[in-house]
């Protein structure tokens, strides 16, 4: 080794924790920034823009004639909305962070809790959901780059464009009348048992799976082009053989950006999926909340997507300089 | 771009093929990518149709309800069958065409509108104004646009208009930071300077001579969003926050066969299929406009 060559390893050696520090922490800095943003968007769309909360959320229970002024202002002064709009914000955001979103309007319970009771469905659901969709995305695309047959091929790349036209809540339905009412081999509802995830594990996969089927084939195909590829078969090396050992490898890396790209697109893919398939989880919990108008709990469920939006990007980026040495941490 | 001037200096043959000649032409127009295209401009036109005059094309009154015809399957008579209630549902669904597509058309209008404006504002007076709307557009494009959606419908109130806001809110941020970039670009242009120079106020030169020039691509942006417009309108119908029934929409109607989904398969099916017709033509559209951009 060229003693210049040696210098520039040790250099980078020593400068790259302290990038790496800093790269760690930007990207803690923005996920951060996205959960207050969520927050506070939550606080100027569900405080601020309906001309009276309270009332909003009475009408919801009643028949919204008879409601007694005396309650109104009972209840305004109890959520603070007497206050000016900074000292709600204030302390509305004080009580957030200590873990304090209020009580839901509807059974008066703690709104935390009844997040920690959804929250699991959830995080199973989008993850069981991911799996299936990098798994089912990746294999159209290896298969779509590595068949001879022309119908086959254009059969494959349709795969993307079509799926990307048909809407959540109509994947969900589709399975639901195909494998449960029409062969009957699962559940159409439910939160019981592996077997009830089956289905919408799937819808929330194929959701994801066209996304990630188009930009790996494209990776793939630009790969097999690449001049390293033409030296491996030049090597003698077979086509599935530069495929799946090699180029594979290189089209890991614009899947790896995208699963970080749609990790809201899973969210919100999966609070429609709970819904269809009746099953528990903050999206259930979501649209109970919005037919109720029961705004501390939509704020609560708003803020707790955001959070897990953040965390999963948050790995996602983390995981990123593992994947591809090449990325330059900023 | 150099070598489309006179200093082109390729030779004839580098530069593509010459057109072709006679019937060969006849059958290059023939090849499956026109036809799906012709294909999904006609459907496009008939949804048009549905949704401009929906008394022409429905056979039945969407709202009259026969005890004696509850949930017959697809018949000649009633194609996509008929209801819990024995209303015709192909009848119902092109009733509910005009809420649909108005609803998506609005969300769109106003994304384009609001962005319109935001990025012609963030673009040309720079400053303090361009980084108080780019941090603006920063929350909007952090959270999930689903997430946006559901608070404004909270906020608002349930219903078809209360919808279109609540979509076109959630989609203003991607429109308007490409209205921004253009607007930068456009910004230092001498025909921008001249006008300056001439005296012409800020505000007619952002509306004759920036505006014209910046929204060539921003327009191409809605024309892509048309279909996932279409989408989000329905699945927020589809979870009942948009016309209230008896009131016929494409999302509400396919939620109105979720019960009887086990009996009554077209209910939700056989409009589904539709709806997922009509976004894959509104894509296909697409896709050959952004070949023409």
């Amino acid at each position: 080794m060229s003693g210049a060559a040696a210098e520039a390893v040790a250099r980078a050696a020593g400068r790259a924790p302290a990038g790496l520090a800093r790269y760690v922490g930007r990207r803690i800095g923005h996920a951060v920034i996205v959960v207050w943003a969520a927050y506070t968007l939550s606080f100027v769309l569900l405080y601020l823009l309906p001309s009276d909360p309270v009332t909003l959320m009475l009408q919801s229970r009643g028949d919204g004639s008879d409601i007694d002024p005396e309650v109104v202002a009972r209840l305004q002064r109890q959520y603070g909305l007497d206050r000016p709009v900074a000292w709600q914000y204030a302390a509305m955001l004080r009580a957030a962070l200590g873990g304090d979103f209020g009580r839901s309007i509807n059974d008066g319970r703690d709104v935390l809790q009844r997040i920690a009771e959804a929250l699991p469905h959830t995080v199973e659901l989008a993850l069981a959901g991911l799996a299936i969709g990098l798994t089912l995305g990746m294999a159209v695309a290896v298969l779509a780059n590595l068949t001879r047959r022309r119908w086959l091929r254009q059969v494959l790349f349709a795969y993307a464009p079509f799926v990307a036209s048909v809407p959540a809540f109509l994947i969900g339905l589709f399975l639901i009348q195909l494998f449960a009412h029409g062969l009957g081999w699962l559940p159409a509802a439910g939160s019981s048992g592996p077997a009830a995830l089956v289905l919408p594990a799937l819808a929330v996969g194929l959701q994801v799976s066209d996304a990630i089927a188009q930009v790996t084939a494209r990776a793939l195909h630009e790969n097999l082009q690449a001049p390293y590829a033409q030296y491996l078969r030049a090597k003698g090396l077979g086509r599935r053989a530069i495929l799946l050992r090699h180029a594979l490898r290189n089209a890991i890396i614009p899947a790896v950006t995208l699963v970080g790209l749609s990790i809201g697109g899973i969210l919100g893919g999966a609070i429609i999926t709970e819904t269809v398939f009746s099953r528990q989880g903050l999206g259930r919990l979501l649209e109970e909340a919005i037919t109720l108008q029961d705004i501390p709990v939509v704020q609560g469920v708003v803020v707790f997507t955001a959070i897990l939006f953040a965390a999963s990007n948050l790995v996602v980026d983390l995981l990123y300089p593992l994947i591809n040495p090449k990325v330059t941490l900023r | 771009m150099a070598s489309d001037g006179i200093l082109d200096l390729t030779p004839g043959l580098l530069r593509g093929a010459p057109p072709v000649p006679g019937p060969a032409r006849w059958r290059s127009w023939l090849t499956p990518g026109h036809a799906s295209l012709a294909a999904a401009i006609l459907l496009l036109l008939l949804v048009a149709l549905w949704a401009a005059a929906p008394q022409l094309f429905a056979p039945f009154d969407p709202y009259a309800v026969n005890g004696r015809l509850k949930l017959l399957p697809p018949s000649p008579a009633h194609p996509f069958g008929t209801d819990g209630l024995g209303r015709d549902l192909f009848s119902r669904f092109v009733w509910g065409t005009r809420t649909t597509l108005v609803a998506a058309s609005a969300a769109l209008l106003l994304a384009f509108a609001a962005a319109s404006v935001l990025g012609l504002l963030a673009g040309y007076v720079g400053g303090l104004v361009d980084d108080v709307i780019s941090r603006l557009l920063d929350i909007l494009l952090a959270v999930p646009g689903l997430l946006i959606s559901l608070m404004l419908v909270t906020g608002l109130g349930f219903g078809s208009l209360n919808i279109a806001i609540a979509v076109g809110v959630s989609s203003v941020a991607a429109f308007a930071r490409v209205m921004r970039a253009e607007v930068l670009r456009i910004r230092h242009a001498d025909f921008v300077t001249a006008a300056r120079l001439c005296g012409v106020a800020w505000t007619v030169i952002l509306r004759r001579h920036v505006f014209p020039h910046a929204i060539g691509p921003v327009l191409a942006l809605t024309a892509l969003h048309f279909g996932g417009a279409v989408i989000a309108i329905c699945s927020l119908s589809f979870l009942g926050f948009g016309a209230q029934a008896p009131a016929p929409e494409w999302g509400n109607l396919i939620a109105g066969g979720r019960s009887v989904l086990a009996h009554a398969w077209w209910i939700s099916v056989l409009p589904g299929g539709v709806i997922v017709l009509v976004v894959l033509a509104a894509n296909r559209i697409s896709r050959q406009l952004e070949r023409i951009a």
